[in-house]
């Protein structure tokens, strides 16, 4: 702390030096003061708005919270009574009305769609923690997941031996999930998904390969049908999720 | 109307009363005998499986747990529940999620040892026959 003249206080950094004759005998001492008031202030707004990102991203995992709660509730009921009314009331109603609440169903479970699919997207920004996880284990809950549409297309999924590695388990779900949901929703007409997973070890990493019989891509992605992410590295496993949305975008 | 041994009743906790509404119809649908109590918040829960006037008659077997509830959370209860006395305790509590995409609240059902499972909203007939078919005994 350095004082003003006029007893004001002020942050500095002081250094003080001994001045020396030929005779090595201490003349004096030189004393510099740099006024560190400019760098103070740049550190504070730089706290500042730290804290305010750090209140910021707190607003937003909020908004996530009301996104996945309290916008999903309502549109729940909304599904769940028109059901109702048709599993209780369905004789009364003719086929005109029946086709009005299916407009309605079909209505709230794309809102739903869509709100889970923005959840997706904001939780893929999100630093995620490296976990174990067990690719064998994980492609069978996609798959779990997935069941509906795998039985109504009759898909057959083949996969052994995928590996165990250290990585973003939401997002390889999220990976898995978007590729083979692609592999079935892009099949040949009156052909039935054949799906294969693979995987190789390389110098860099795992080789993740998800092969299917479907409609294939413009030749000029053709190569791209393999995604490459290495364990332990979060960029590239973001980058391949990337790929596969932009991939089903082409499509 | 089919019975289970040691299932005379099952207990909804969920704060909207129309999810409530839609799970008690759910589990008329399974044609399963049991009496089912729906409370809106954590408070009523606990004092519900309390009580003292509660016959054995209609004692549950199942709590259906809501996670997210304004003030006292799911959480919240099970915190609560775990220093009841046994025999105000359960034999099956399964947790409801809204969505499937809170890993957070599945990962912590999963820690809870009183937590058998977590089902995702609405209710369907035949996951709640599969549930009491898994963890309850038959009766002819």
């Amino acid at each position: 702390m350095a004082c003003e003249k006029d007893k004001t206080t002020f942050w500095a950094s002081i250094s003080i030096k001994a001045l020396y004759n030929e005779k090595a005998e201490v003349i004096g001492f030189a004393k510099i003061t740099r006024d560190l008031t400019d760098r103070q202030l740049a550190e504070k707004i730089i706290l500042q708005h730290a804290q305010q990102i750090e209140h910021k991203n707190k607003e937003l995992e909020q908004f996530v919270y009301i996104a996945s709660h309290d916008l999903q509730e309502p549109l729940l009921n909304l599904t769940n009574f028109v059901e109702l009314l048709q599993y209780e009331y369905g004789s009364l109603f003719d086929e005109t009305a029946n086709m009005y609440f299916d407009v309605i169903s079909q209505g709230a479970s794309r809102m739903r769609n869509l709100i889970r699919c923005l959840l997706d997207y904001s939780r893929l920004g999100q630093q995620a923690k490296l976990v174990r996880v067990d690719c064998q284990q994980l492609v069978e809950t996609v798959i779990s997941d997935l069941s509906v549409p795998i039985k109504a297309s009759g898909a057959e999924i083949h996969f052994e031996n995928l590996p165990i590695l250290v990585g973003y388990a939401t997002e390889l779900h999220q990976l898995f999930q978007n590729l083979l949901s692609n592999a079935i929703k892009f099949r040949k007409p009156g052909v039935s998904p054949d799906i294969r997973i693979t995987a190789e070890q390389t110098a860099e990493g795992w080789r993740f390969a998800v092969s299917d019989n479907g409609i294939g891509i413009a030749p000029e992605f053709k190569e791209k049908i393999f995604l490459i992410f290495q364990r332990l590295h979060e960029r590239e496993a973001y980058e391949g999720n990337g790929i596969g949305l932009a991939h089903c975008k082409k499509l | 109307m089919k019975k289970y041994k040691d299932l005379h009743g099952v207990l909804l906790v969920d704060d909207d009363k129309f999810t409530n509404l839609i799970h008690t119809k759910a589990i008329e649908r399974t044609g399963i005998d049991v009496q089912v109590k729906a409370v809106s918040n954590v408070k009523d829960a606990l004092d519900f499986l309390t009580s003292q006037q509660l016959a054995d008659s209609v004692r549950p077997g199942i709590i259906l747990l809501d996670i997210n509830m304004p003030g006292l959370s799911g959480w919240d209860f099970m915190t609560a529940y775990h220093q009841l006395e046994e025999k105000f305790k359960v034999k099956v509590i399964v947790t409801m999620l809204t969505t499937s995409l809170n890993p957070d609240d599945e990962n912590r059902a999963k820690l809870d040892n009183q937590i058998v499972s977590f089902l995702h909203k609405p209710l369907r007939p035949e996951i709640f026959s599969q549930l009491v078919e898994e963890y309850f005994e038959k009766e002819d």
